[in-house]
């Protein structure tokens, strides 16, 4: 037979190893950490590294050389800042200038292999756009370019690296294996956690895997396969069904979106659980990437508890970096002179701001709505720090705390709506479209309309209970986490006969009400597309 | 230099109990609107300059550590 039919056919029954199929947890998994664990320690960061790259050429094929260039590059450029930094025999100023030059160059050729593969397209057609207006004959041929799996997530761990060992807050790493390895590693690698270089370092010591690790790592997994497949890929048809359905008012708008934040939430929140469960297995702690986003007091506090790790990318590396440059407190201390005090205290961080939700916007990917979908946390979170004083003024009028029960509706309702709202526009095809669906909500809202929709869905009756189970439970759990409630240890402290029992139970609620079958395909994960 | 510090930081969040406080940074005390503003007042009152290399939870999780921190600025400018 021939070898390259036979590896076609191997490559064919692997498939394409997304995290909740069973490929990946029951076999790909345990194999990784079979194979961990019976290695010398100090080479299990080389097996971690081989079945990173299978991981990867299953689902980009030889894309993954791409992934080997920028991790090489990242790798002598970490090694170039540290050389300099340490060479005491050039004066101060001048090694920051040598070190500015290597960084900023470095950071530009990741963002140009990023657009190259993600943006160009819509490079091309937005130049089309504005110069058949302007009457120049222009064409742009489609590249249709297929990007490195989870290149938009690397490259920003990249740049943190890159500007850590900038900054001397991390030293830059000689092993290239270990680069290669922190910027494939399989767990992480198609939705994060975006994970800095000194939270990875402890993976390098080939830790023994220990029960305790294991057993929490596929706990975790299987309440990120709970969330995913209970949840979101049982509304996942419902919610393609209503944006795309010929028939649109206020209440089937208002219907969409607040079906596909719960989509959302459970799809994205569930692929981190499945990949800090994962890491877990091998002793590392990823970062978190979520924490009860939806107990939070306004849209900036919402961003500090969904999607962590990039709120906390663009925070440090853009927002302060921006805040206190130069060239910000130049403008702000004209803006000083002119206006006031009270402007001029706005003016840094409103610029800073601008170009983080800017960033967050087309990170997401190359589409006028994700820019849409930016400005508006934009001008929230900045109207929001504006207002956040007068209305502390206005509490104490009231004699009225955070703390008190309509203070604490208000706050939910809402935050509730900015959610909806925004992820509204997120989800939809086009601006116009979005905004559509949003007019609709004040012009035509008629909730029988709306529930008569509901039952032509593509959710049946068993659907919609599978759902309902499935958010109580996530919802209680997200009240008691809030709360302060140690539930894991409460579970540990369980007698054996009863934690396993609740355990089998969990194992066979996912499998009894998850979606799988005909009419459901394995939902692609949202997050892997950005 | 210690009340100086303490005087910025209490006119700047004077709900934050800033002698007792330990996690300012860690714990979402301090936003990041705050850390900027102030930042931009110390550089201010102490002449120095804050670069971002220095924005680390170690450095402003309580009202010491920002002492130190300007204190070790300070004497920097002055080398």
């Amino acid at each position: 037979m021939d070898k390259a039919y036979i590896i076609e056919n191997l490559i064919k029954w692997w498939g394409d190893l997304s995290y909740t199929v069973w490929m990946y947890f029951a076999l790909f998994l345990p194999l990784t950490a079979l194979v961990y664990h019976f290695v010398r320690r100090d080479r299990r960061k080389y097996v971690l590294l081989i079945f990173s790259w299978i991981f990867f050429f299953s689902l980009s094929r030889f894309l993954l050389f791409a992934n080997i260039a920028s991790s090489v590059f990242v790798w002598a450029l970490g090694l170039k800042l540290e050389a300099i930094n340490s060479d005491k025999s050039i004066k101060r100023k001048e090694r920051k200038k040598r070190k500015k030059r290597v960084l900023i160059a470095g950071i530009i050729s990741l963002l140009a292999v990023l657009i190259i593969f993600k943006y160009l397209d819509f490079i091309g057609l937005n130049i089309v756009r504005v110069t058949w207006r302007m009457g120049i004959p222009f064409d742009w041929k489609m590249l249709k370019l297929a990007a490195p799996v989870g290149i938009s997530y690397y490259t920003l761990e990249s740049i943190a690296y890159l500007s850590d060992v900038y900054w001397e807050k991390a030293e830059a790493e000689k092993s290239l294996p270990n680069v290669l390895l922190f910027m494939s590693f399989f767990p992480k690698l198609i939705e994060g956690p975006i994970t800095r270089y000194n939270e990875f370092r402890g993976i390098f010591e080939g830790v023994d895997i220990h029960p305790d690790s294991l057993a929490t790592g596929y706990q975790r997994i299987l309440w990120g396969l709970f969330k995913k497949l209970v949840i979101a890929d049982q509304i996942a048809p419902a919610v393609n069904a209503l944006y795309e359905g010929e028939y649109m008012d206020g209440g089937v708008a208002l219907c969409a979106a607040v079906f596909f934040t719960i989509q959302e939430y459970m799809d994205f929140s569930g692929a981190i659980d499945i990949a800090v469960g994962s890491a877990r297995i091998f002793n590392l702690r990823l970062p978190e990437n979520f924490r009860q986003p939806f107990f939070a007091k306004n849209a900036s506090d919402f961003w500090r508890r969904w999607h962590i790790t990039l709120g906390a990318f663009f925070r440090d590396y853009i927002f302060y970096p921006i805040s206190l440059s130069k060239g910000a407190a130049r403008i702000s201390g004209n803006v000083r002179k002119v206006l006031g005090n009270s402007v001029a205290r706005f003016t840094t961080p409103a610029i800073a701001l601008f170009f983080v939700w800017l960033s967050n916007g087309l990170w997401h990917g190359p589409r006028w709505t994700y820019v849409f979908y930016g400005m508006y946390y934009f001008v929230l979170i900045l109207i929001e720090n504006i207002l956040e004083e007068p209305f502390v003024k206005l509490l104490e009028k009231l004699h009225l705390t955070e703390a008190s029960v309509p203070v604490r509706v208000f706050r939910f309702i809402k935050l509730f709506f900015i959610v909806i709202i925004g992820e509204m526009f997120f989800r939809a095809e086009t601006f116009t479209k979005g905004f559509e669906m949003f007019k609709c909500i004040f012009t035509d809202l008629r909730f029988d309309v709306m529930l008569n929709n509901l039952e032509n869905i593509s959710i049946d009756r068993y659907g919609y209970f599978a759902i309902a189970v499935g958010l109580i439970v996530v919802i209680t759990v997200e009240i008691l986490k809030e709360a302060g409630f140690p539930l894991r240890e409460r579970l540990e402290a369980l007698p054996v006969p009863v934690r396993f029992g609740f355990w089998y139970a969990c194992i066979f609620t996912v499998i009894i009400l998850g979606a799988y079958g005909t009419g459901y395909d394995a939902a692609d994960l949202i997050y892997a597309q950005f | 230099m210690r009340e100086k510090v303490m005087e910025i930081l209490t006119d700047l969040r004077p709900d934050v109990e800033f002698e007792t406080e330990k996690a300012l940074v860690s714990d979402n005390v301090l936003e990041s609107f705050d850390i900027i503003e102030l930042i931009s007042r110390l550089n201010n009152e102490f002449d120095i300059e804050i670069s971002p290399k220095e924005l680390t939870a170690v450095n402003f999780d309580s009202a010491d550590a920002i002492t130190g921190l300007v204190e070790r600025l300070v004497a920097e400018e002055e080398e």
